[in-house]
C-alpha cells in the first residue's frame, strides 16, 4: 500500500473487527476513580497555603531594608521607579532585535512611586507635626531639590551597606523623617491597606503593594528560602513539598542556561524574559503544528512503540512491522 | 430556491454527527490497550477541577484559607489539577506514538495542542489567584515575562480583580470549547487505526 | 481538613542536585510515575472486551 493509499485507509470509516463497548459506563467509572483518588489525596496531604507576606512582616523582621527601599522610592532608584513600561517611562524595557514590544505597548498602568508608594499613603494617617512637616516640605520643595535630597540619602545609606544607624549625617531634608514615617506606619500595620485603598472604595488591583513589596529583600529572600528564584528552576516548584508545576519544565530550563542566566550579555542575556517568551511561542506552534513536520511527524514509526499498544491486534491480525517508514 | 439553513445544518449534523457516533456502542478491535483510557480520565479530572472550581466560587476567596470544609475543597481543586496535567501529558504521548494525526485527524491532533496550551494558561491565573505567599511571589515574577512583550500592558498579573475573573469566567469557557470541539472530532473522524494496519492486513468484519 | 500528613508536605521540599540541574524529590516522584504509568499502560494487556453482537446497533446494516 502506497503512502497515499494508507492515509485514505486510515481516514476512512472503520470496516475491520469491533467490540462491544460502553461509552457511558467508562465515564462514570473514570469520574469515580478520579474523584476517590483526589479525596484520597485531600484528606491524606491537604495543599499548600504559606500565608502571604505583608508589610508590618517586613517593616517589624527587617526595617532597616524596608527604610532603605523607601529612600529608593523617593530617590527613584528603586526596581519600579527605573522598571519603564507599563508603570513609568524611566527605562527602555526590554526588546528583542528591532522590537522593542515593551516600550511600544506604553504605560497603561502608571505608578509614581514618590506619591504611590510614600506620599499618598503618609497623607492618609493622621500624621503627627514632624511627619506633617515633612510632607510639607517636600511638596513645597522643586523636583530637583526633591531628587538631590533622596539621591544623595540614598547614595549614604548605599555607603553604609544598608544599616541606617551608620549613615553618615548629611542634607537630605524631609527624607529620614519621610522615611520613618512609613515604616511605622509599616510596622503598625497600616501601609498594606493604605497602598490598596487609594483612589477608592473599592479596589481589587493589587498591583502596587506587589511591586513595592518586590523592590525590596523581603520577598525576594522567602522565594530564596522557598526555592522558587527562576535561575534554580522555580517556576516548576511548590511551597512545602507539594508537587509543583512540573508541565513548565521546558520554560524553567531555559533560564538556567548561558546566555540567558547571564543578564548583562547583550543582546540576549539581558533580554531573557523577552526571548524566552518569544522561543516558548515559537515551541508551543511547535507542539500544534507536529503533524506537518517531517522527522517529527515519522519518529512514531521509526520508534515503534505503537507495537506495544496495538500489540493484540497485530498478533491476531498476523500483522508484522510495516516496512513504510 | 437554495434550501433552508436549517435543514443544511440539520443534515450536515447528521451526516457528521449522528447519535451513534456520539454515543456508540462498540468501537474498534484495536482499541484495546489502556493507553486509551487517558483522554477520558483527563475529562474527568477536568470535571472535578469545575465542581470543586464551582464550590470555592460560590464561597468565595476567603473561605478556603480558614474553615477546614473550605480546605479540603481548596486541596480537591489542587489535587484534580496536578491529576489533570498528568493524565493530559501521558494522553498526549500515547497520542504521539500512535501518529494519532493520520487520516486526516490533524485538527484533532491541533485542538489537542491548543487545549493543553490553554490550560496551562488557565491554571497559571488559577495559581495567582489563590491569595496566599505564592500568588505574591508568582505575580511579581512572572509580570517581567509578560511586561517585556508588551502583553503585561493588558494582562496584569498582579491585578488580582482581572486574574480572577480570567480564572473564574472567562478562560473555563475558552477552554471548555476547545475541549469539546476536540471530543466531537474524536467522535466525527473515530479512533485512528493502527500504523501497520492497512486494507490489505486488516479482517473485513463478518 | 488540612490533612493527617499536612505537617510533614508543609516543611520545605529536598532538592537533588548535580550541576546547573535541580529538582525538588517531589516533582521526581511525579515524573518518573508518569514514565512508569505511560510504560505500564503500554504493556499490560487490557482486558478481552465482549465481541460485537451483530445486529446489535444500526451500523451493522449496511
Amino acid at each position: 500500500m502506497s503512502k497515499a493509499e494508507k492515509e485514505i485507509f486510515d481516514a476512512a470509516p472503520w470496516h475491520g473487527k469491533t467490540k462491544q463497548y460502553d461509552f457511558i459506563k467508562e465515564g462514570v467509572i473514570a469520574v469515580v476513580v478520579v474523584a476517590l483518588i483526589v479525596t484520597f489525596f485531600s484528606f491524606l496531604m491537604g495543599s499548600p497555603d504559606d500565608k502571604p507576606l505583608t508589610f508590618k512582616g517586613w517593616a517589624v523582621s527587617n526595617s532597616d531594608n524596608f527604610y532603605a527601599t523607601t529612600v529608593q522610592e523617593l530617590a527613584g532608584t528603586s526596581g519600579t521607579a527605573t522598571y519603564g513600561a507599563p508603570y513609568n517611562k524611566n527605562g527602555q524595557g526590554l526588546n528583542i532585535g528591532p522590537l522593542w514590544l515593551q516600550r511600544w505597548a506604553g504605560v497603561t498602568r502608571p505608578i509614581d512611586t514618590v506619591n504611590d508608594f510614600v506620599i499618598a499613603p503618609l497623607s492618609t494617617q493622621v500624621m503627627s507635626t514632624d511627619i506633617a512637616n515633612a510632607v510639607s516640605t517636600w511638596n513645597a520643595a522643586p523636583v530637583s531639590q526633591q531628587k538631590t535630597w533622596a539621591t544623595s540619602y540614598d547614595d549614604a545609606i548605599t555607603k553604609a551597606e544598608g544599616k541606617i544607624s551608620a549613615v553618615a549625617t548629611g542634607a537630605y531634608g524631609p527624607v529620614p523623617a519621610l522615611a520613618q514615617g512609613l515604616t511605622d506606619m509599616a510596622k503598625a500595620g497600616a501601609l498594606d491597606a493604605a497602598l490598596l485603598s487609594q483612589g477608592g472604595f473599592f479596589q481589587t488591583d493589587n498591583t502596587k503593594q506587589i511591586l513595592f513589596f518586590g523592590d525590596g529583600s523581603y520577598l525576594d529572600d522567602a522565594g530564596t528560602a522557598a526555592n522558587l528564584q527562576g535561575g534554580t528552576w522555580g517556576m516548576m516548584n511548590e511551597t512545602g513539598r507539594y508537587p509543583g508545576q512540573a508541565w513548565l519544565w521546558l520554560y524553567s530550563f531555559w533560564y538556567q542556561i548561558p546566555p540567558f542566566t547571564n543578564e548583562n550579555s547583550k543582546p540576549i542575556g539581558a533580554n531573557a524574559d523577552a526571548y524566552i517568551m518569544a522561543i516558548m511561542g515559537v515551541m508551543s506552534l511547535g507542539l500544534i503544528l507536529i503533524p506537518i513536520f517531517p522527522g517529527i511527524k515519522t519518529l512514531p514509526m521509526r520508534i515503534p512503540i505503537h507495537r506495544g499498544i496495538w500489540s493484540e491486534y497485530y498478533k491476531s491480525q498476523g500483522i508484522k512491522r510495516s516496512k513504510r517508514r | 430556491m437554495s434550501e433552508m439553513w436549517t435543514a443544511q445544518l440539520r443534515k450536515k449534523w447528521q451526516k457528521n454527527l449522528p447519535i451513534e457516533k456520539l454515543l456508540p456502542d462498540n468501537q474498534p478491535a484495536y482499541v484495546a490497550s489502556w493507553i486509551y483510557v487517558f483522554g477520558v480520565l483527563t475529562l474527568s479530572a477536568l470535571a472535578i477541577i469545575i465542581a470543586s472550581g464551582i464550590v470555592l466560587a460560590f464561597e468565595g476567596p476567603a473561605w478556603y484559607h480558614y474553615s477546614s470544609v473550605g480546605k479540603f475543597v481548596n486541596s480537591t481543586h489542587f489535587w484534580s489539577v496536578q491529576l489533570f496535567f498528568v493524565f493530559m501529558v501521558i494522553h498526549l504521548w500515547g497520542k504521539f506514538w500512535m501518529a494519532a494525526w493520520r487520516g486526516n485527524r490533524m485538527a484533532t491532533w491541533m485542538t489537542g495542542a491548543v487545549a493543553f496550551v490553554a490550560s496551562i494558561a488557565t491554571a497559571f491565573t488559577g495559581y495567582l489567584v489563590q491569595t496566599n505567599f505564592d500568588s505574591q511571589w508568582i505575580s511579581f515574577e512572572a509580570k517581567d515575562g509578560f511586561n517585556s512583550v508588551g502583553v503585561g500592558a493588558w494582562f496584569t498579573v498582579t491585578n488580582l480583580g482581572q486574574m480572577l475573573l480570567l480564572h473564574v469566567a472567562f478562560l473555563p469557557l475558552i477552554l471548555g470549547v476547545i475541549t469539546v470541539v476536540h471530543v466531537l472530532m474524536v467522535r466525527k473522524r473515530g479512533v485512528v487505526p493502527p500504523i501497520d494496519a492497512d486494507a490489505t492486513n486488516t479482517e473485513v468484519r463478518s | 481538613m488540612t490533612g493527617w500528613i499536612a505537617d510533614f508536605m508543609n516543611h520545605p521540599a529536598t532538592y537533588l542536585k548535580s550541576g546547573w540541574v535541580q529538582i525538588s524529590v517531589t516533582n521526581l516522584i511525579v515524573i518518573s510515575l508518569m514514565l512508569i504509568i505511560f510504560a505500564l499502560a503500554i504493556v499490560i494487556p487490557f482486558p478481552h472486551g465482549k465481541k460485537r453482537v451483530p445486529g446489535s446497533t444500526k451500523e451493522t446494516r449496511k
